[in-house]
């Protein structure tokens, strides 16, 4: 600012300038002491909380109590938040459950499970988580738990609901699945040319032309169990995905993965989320017949451990694994049993979650994002140990 | 704050006018100002300090105490390295880009009988109607490899399209582009404000054209020059929303990026994010505190004689190419990147312009759009924050830029550097820095727009100071002098003589806040909560999730709301003096 | 008489307006010719706006007018009829800018050093004969040894003597002043206006000189041209202009003069009574005079001496003192006569007080008469 001259006006001093700088420093320190805020803000919570004891109340309640005491108290609380990934039938769900039970549900869905995870992440930051029941993957509702203890272990009931107890973890039932396959741009690929194993992308002309998707070890995961399970060995299961990795764009999720492929910038993609297909209209995208194994990645519901409405968190969630399922079936690809497929021919094949704890999830993490960026250590090494 | 002394009527006082009453009354009005002052002082020092203090403390300190092992996590791999050359990289390269093009346009706008004068204005607005979330997808959609509207047709005809919009050259380029009008608004001043009889005496003393160019105008722009290159530097490296769009999908990170993905990774890493925030503000005050800042451009004006325009010089016949080359310029940073937004909205889904793709536009993006959830509360919150906000920051840079301009009174001079200093904490790092604040907050504000508007009134208090700094600087003291002598108070004459007089320039710093709190996004993605959703993140989130025709629909839809609010001010500029620019 | 310096013949800009590039007003020359023969020093003198620095740019070449000609010595550098064009580079000519348009980022020796420098390769002197040019044309205005001072660091009277010697520094054929001493203070302004003097006599360099300050005018021209709306309205010597204005518009910028509408009662030999609305008035300087015309009467204050009623002798008109303000070296007077204010000045020892009745004295050879048109020549 250039300095102003003659400016007569009092040029008496202001000592009670410095004084109260030093002081509002000073009240920022003091408000501030404790940990640092880098660390996690929140803690682990101890005891029960409100919405835990409902959960439990109704949990230990006899079963042929249990419903009409749950609706009644539900009906109650009149509403609630549910964070669900089933956003293509979110209108329907919302309408039958309210025609069912006249309970005010708003179902909100942020996007990709790795969005779901930072918005929980900033409300639990926020120290408001605004849903009752959380759905994502049933892997991520784990890292959920583990980082920000918003979702708390589901009550017995909820898990013996689910159509296949085996894919429940402690904090989540499964729901619905997504498969994920190659799919490739029909104007790009004449079906003549279109790929039947994983091998077949290794030719030259796909060089640079395919896109894969960030953070689907999971994905990952199933289809090494599957390929080496089939006979395929760690070292050619490696080369393989290696030399597709190495040809292969990156995007962040299946849906601008889909816009891509749809467009023609990439013609094929490695592991799109049929679901994230089935939504661009007209989108001259082919998946079928089916490349190799079709990994399906179950998706979970839970709890939240702060919920504002518990009985209706678990009214819904009980109706979401029961009555809901048919809504599901119309559009997201449900896959309640390991028996039945809409991917008629295609083997399906379901990770297993049984081996997974949460360092081992995480060792497929790196291994995935090292596929992705060229790193060395593309499989976990308990896998590559395992086959000297 | 500018009410007056309830118990003496000013007229009491100037009709009395004796040296006591004058006294006393000027010491009720210090009263009043020092409070103003000092309560001002205060809320931007806290504004600015807070996140940055506990940035400082979340970076340095874990559960612990004192450590640095934040930095040796942010920068303890090869890939750290490759980040901190990318971000380098990227600020340099986009700087030059900057540079040359906006430098070479002012030259010519300035200085030249170019064609097309009133394009380059046009040029200009871009940066604010076409803000980075909106204007990097633009370029995807001209330049993504094959099936850009441009790259396209010439990967079709050349077999690999030359340019594309992701990597390191597709971020320069985008970035470059995009500051090239900020440099060009500088430069023009330059140009505007150097006195013309200094290359004229060249000429006369018989200096070709070439020989005053070198020895005479580069010379004497030169401050000016140096300070755009460390702002547009600086701006580089503050940059979110090209290297999170075009430089990931290549895998290229730079420090905002790395910053933003630490931040909400699994798990996710705030000291690390912290470390590399504190670097990268060390580095942007770094290049400010070597160059001094941006600020040196007085020291070589002289007395100016009269206001002879001079003639501009001549072209002669390479007039042509030169117009031919500003008008390309035109049609590839601003003609296309619209047309391009129109036509991805009007596609079904996004694809290349063919005949079949052309006969199947409609309106369905923007229906979808109607329905998107959220996005009405967007809306709403948008526009409140965008008013809140402006009009916050041009309240408290009123009264701090009278106190740094307008008085001589202890402490000015480092208000005023408090007040700049946000313009070298990049938005990611004030999110973060924010974040580490407020997470510990005992009030709730944490995930609400309250949370967002503080965020906004700290970066933008230097465009505040700018606007109210350069309009007060303008009024002559002695009007205010004259309404203390006529017995005004202070309160009083800032009311009535101040205030009237700065009016037109608070407006114009008012609008120009408006329009970038509007589409503000580097510390809006890390502050937004579920509940204080704004457009620039429902944007960046359709993006990420590859629904470019709603992008493109909704920025579409900001770039029409921001030209509306500029051909809106600048009418009433016409009136007012209100005048906006990037 | 040798080839003139510099001939102007029939220039000719308008600006047309809305274009931005006027700022104050229309700067426009109208039909300006003129020529300055070696030597001389030629002042355009004139209100701002009546485009004297237009002429001036126009000779530099900074300004391309619509139509005329320039030539310099017998190399014509402008000719819109031809197309002629040479640029400010190619005519040889030094100017000194209101400015100065000193360049801040050179020190005292470059800037005077420039014009040498930048002359094409083949005939640039030898650095030790720039170096020998600068230092003594620094020592001719008298900065001898600050060459290597910036010259942003001197002071204002410095910088207008390096203005001076950057425009000296080549033996320039001809010299352009852009009022080179209105950005001075007063008592500096009045002693580098005799330092400009000497310097351009015993340079001998033929100079052309824009002001808008007629107490400069008149003690530096050789001739001064008056112009008025882009036209020259009257050439002359200072003493001319000063003493025989040919129109009303000269009389009243040059000096202060009173002017009143007369009408010729009579012509004898070579006197002629006037009569005007405040009284009968005697003219010895006037030429083509019928009787019955109208025309305007310009005496000069100075001309009109003041005396005390009781004196002896018949007074021209009688009026009385209204006010009077003490200049040190004289006092100006406002006396009314018959309800007309005139302005007179006497001597200091003189006195007059306010409000006593006062007889006017004018000598009829210092009345000077204008037909009433008052056009130029």
């Amino acid at each position: 600012m250039p300095e102003r001259k003659g400016a007569t006006v009092h040029v008496r001093r202001h000592r009670s300038s410095r004084p109260a700088i030093l002081l509002a420093v000073l009240s920022l320190v003091l408000t501030a002491c404790g940990v640092s805020p880098s660390v996690a803000a929140w803690e682990v919570p101890s005891g029960p909380s409100n919405a835990e004891q409902v959960y439990a109340h109704f949990d230990s309640m006899p079963a042929n109590e249990r419903l009409p005491a749950l609706v009644r108290a539900a009906q109650a609380e009149g509403s609630l938040t549910v964070n669900l990934r089933a956003d293509l039938v979110a209108p329907e769900l919302e309408r039958a459950f309210e025609d069912q039970y006249g309970i005010d549900l708003q179902i909100v869905n942020p996007g990709t499970a790795r969005i779901t995870r930072q918005q929980i992440l900033q409300e639990a930051r926020a120290g408001k988580v605004r849903s009752d029941v959380i759905e994502s993957y049933v892997h991520e509702m784990d890292t959920i738990y583990a980082e920000s203890h918003v979702i708390t272990h589901l009550p017995r009931f909820l898990r013996e609901s689910a159509l296949d107890p085996s894919l429940t973890t402690e904090f989540s039932a499964e729901t619905f699945q997504y498969p994920f396959l190659v799919a490739w741009n029909t104007q790009r690929v004449a079906a003549a040319e279109a790929p039947r194993r994983f091998e077949d992308l290794l030719n030259p002309r796909w060089a640079n032309r395919l896109v894969m998707v960030q953070n689907y070890e999971m994905w990952y995961k199933a289809l090494f169990d599957r390929l080496t399970g089939d006979g395929m060995s760690v070292e050619e299961f490696e080369r393989v995905f290696r030399h597709i990795a190495a040809d292969s764009n990156v995007t962040s999720s299946s849906n601008p993965a889909s816009a891509f492929l749809a467009s023609g910038q990439y013609t094929a993609g490695i592991n799109i989320n049929l679901n994230s297909i089935t939504r661009i209209d007209g989108a001259p995208i082919a998946f079928e017949p089916v490349v190799g194994a079709v990994p399906l990645l179950p998706n979970g519901i839970g709890l939240a451990r702060d919920a504002h409405h518990p009985a209706a968190a678990l009214l819904f969630a009980h109706w979401y694994l029961t009555d809901g399922v048919p809504i599901l079936q119309e559009e997201q690809f449900i896959q309640q049993s390991p028996n039945e497929t809409r991917l008629d021919g295609a083997p399906v094949v379901r990770p297993e979650l049984d081996d997974l704890d949460s360092a081992r999830l995480q060792e497929w993490r790196e291994a995935y994002d090292a596929l992705l960026r060229g790193g060395d250590e593309v499989l976990p090494a308990y896998v590559r140990g395992g086959t000297p | 704050m500018t009410t007056t002394h309830p118990n003496k009527p000013p007229t009491g006082q100037a009709v009395a006018g004796t040296g006591q009453t004058d006294r006393s009354g000027r010491r009720g009005g210090d009263r009043l100002r020092t409070v103003v002052y000092v309560l001002t002082g205060l809320v931007v020092l806290y504004l600015v300090g807070a996140p940055l203090l506990f940035l400082m403390w979340g970076t340095f300190f874990d559960a612990d105490g004192v450590t640095l092992d934040s930095f040796r996590r942010a920068f303890g791999s090869a890939e750290a390295a490759e980040m901190v050359g990318n971000s380098l990289m990227f600020a340099f390269g986009a700087g030059v880009v900057s540079l040359v093009t906006g430098t070479t346009l002012a030259y010519l706008y300035a200085r030249t009988d170019v064609p097309f004068k009133s394009v380059f204005f046009a040029a200009s607005l871009v940066p604010l109607i076409l803000p980075p979330v909106v204007y990097a997808p633009a370029w995807v959609f001209l330049f993504s490899e094959d099936v850009g509207a441009i790259s396209g047709p010439l990967t079709q005809i050349f077999g690999a399209s030359p340019v594309n919009a992701y990597g390191m050259t597709g971020m320069i380029a985008v970035e470059g582009l995009h500051l090239a009008p900020i440099v060009f608004l500088f430069m023009v001043a330059a140009f505007r404000s150097m006195d013309p009889s200094l290359e004229e005496a060249g000429k006369v003393c018989g200096a070709r054209w070439s020989a005053v160019a070198r020895r005479i105008t580069l010379p004497l722009v030169k401050p000016a020059l140096a300070s755009a290159t460390v702002i547009v530097i600086v701006l580089g490296l503050e940059s979110f929303e090209v290297p999170v769009m075009l430089g990931e999908p290549a895998g290229l990170y730079v420090f905002t990026s790395r910053i933003y993905f630490l931040t909400n990774d699994f798990p996710a890493d705030l000291g690390a994010a912290g470390a590399l925030s504190v670097a990268l503000m060390a580095v942007a005050a770094l290049l400010l505190a070597v160059t001094g800042g941006g600020r040196s451009g007085r020291e070589h004006q002289t007395v100016t004689g009269k206001a002879f325009r001079p003639a501009p010089v001549s072209l002669g016949r390479a007039r042509v190419w030169v117009g031919s080359v500003v008008a390309f310029y035109f049609v590839v940073a601003v003609i296309a990147p619209v047309l391009v937004l129109i036509y991805v909205a009007l596609s079904p889904y996004y694809q290349a312009p063919s005949i079949e793709a052309f006969s199947a536009l409609g309106f369905s993006n923007f229906e979808k759009l109607a329905e998107l959830p959220g996005l009405g509360s967007a809306l709403v919150n948008t526009v409140l924050l965008a008013v809140v906000s402006a009009t916050l920051v041009m309240l408290v840079t009123v009264v701090a830029s009278s106190f740094v301009v307008r008085t001589r009174l202890p402490g000015r001079r480092i208000l005023d550097w408090i007040a700049l200093a946000p313009l070298m904490v990049p938005g990611v790092v004030l999110g973060l820095g924010l974040s580490f604040v407020y997470l510990r907050f005992p009030f709730p504000v944490y995930g609400t727009v309250i949370l967002l508007a503080i965020a906004y009134v700290t970066r933008f208090i230097p465009y505040g100071m700018r606007y109210a700094g350069a309009s007060m600087a303008q009024v002559s003291n002695e009007l205010e002098e004259a309404a203390r002598i006529g017995g005004a108070r202070w309160a009083t004459t800032m009311r009535r003589v101040l205030l009237p007089l700065t009016a037109p320039g608070v407006l114009s710093g008012w609008i120009f806040v408006l329009m970038i709190t509007f589409r503000e996004l580097s510390s809006t993605v890390l502050l937004a909560g579920p509940d204080s959703e704004v457009l620039s993140v429902i944007l960046f989130r359709q993006y990420n999730e590859g629904t470019f025709g709603i992008v493109a629909a909704l920025g579409v839809l900001m770039a029409v709301a921001l030209l509306t609010i500029i051909l809106l001010a600048n009418r009433l500029g016409s009136r007012f003096g209100i005048r906006v620019e990037a | 008489m040798t080839t003139p310096m510099l001939t102007v013949e029939g220039l000719r800009k308008t600006f047309s307006a809305g274009t931005g590039r006027a700022e104050d007003g229309v700067h426009a020359i109208d039909d300006v010719s003129f020529d300055v023969q070696p030597g001389e020093l030629l002042t355009l003198l004139g209100p701002s706006g009546c485009g004297k620095s237009t002429t001036l740019r126009a000779i530099a070449g900074l300004e391309h007018p619509d139509s005329g000609r320039i030539s310099i010595g017998d190399r014509t550098v402008f000719h819109a009829d031809s197309g002629t064009r040479l640029g400010p580079d190619e005519r040889g000519l030094s100017m000194v800018f209101q400015s100065y348009a000193i360049w801040p980022h050179m020190n005292v020796f470059d800037n005077v050093a420039f014009p040498l420098q930048v002359v094409p390769r083949r005939q640039r002197r030898p650095r030790q004969e720039i170096r020998d040019r600068v230092e003594r044309v620094l020592r001719t205005v008298e900065l001898g040894g600050l060459g290597s001072r910036p010259a942003t660091k001197l002071s204002g009277g410095q910088q207008q003597r390096l203005a001076l010697a950057r425009a000296l520094v080549t033996d320039p054929d001809l010299l352009l002043l852009d009022e080179p001493l209105s950005n001075l203070d007063a008592k500096l302004r009045e002693s580098m206006r005799l330092e400009l003097k000497r310097i351009q006599r015993s340079l001998g360099v033929t100079s052309i000189y824009v002001t808008h300050d007629q107490g400069e005018a008149l003690a530096l021209s050789s001739r001064i041209a008056v112009m008025d709306k882009g036209r020259i309205m009257q050439l002359g010597t200072p003493r001319e202009i000063y003493e025989a204005p040919t129109c009303e518009f000269v009389a009243q910028f040059i000096g202060t003069s009173n002017v009143l509408p007369a009408t010729v009662g009579a012509v004898e030999g070579d006197l002629a009574e006037l009569s005007t609305e405040v009284g009968p008035i005697s003219s010895r300087s006037w030429s083509d005079l019928t009787v019955g015309q109208d025309v305007l009467v310009i005496i000069r204050p100075e001309d009109i001496s003041l005396r005390s009623p009781d004196g002896e002798g018949a007074a021209h008109w009688r009026g009385k003192v209204v006010a009077g303000a003490y200049l040190g070296e004289a006092i100006d007077y406002v006396v009314t006569v018959d309800g007309r204010e005139l302005r007179c000045r006497s001597g200091p020892s003189e006195s007059g007080r306010i409000d006593t009745e006062v007889d006017l004295d004018i000598d009829p050879s210092r009345v000077h008469v204008l037909r009433s048109e008052g056009a130029s020549r």
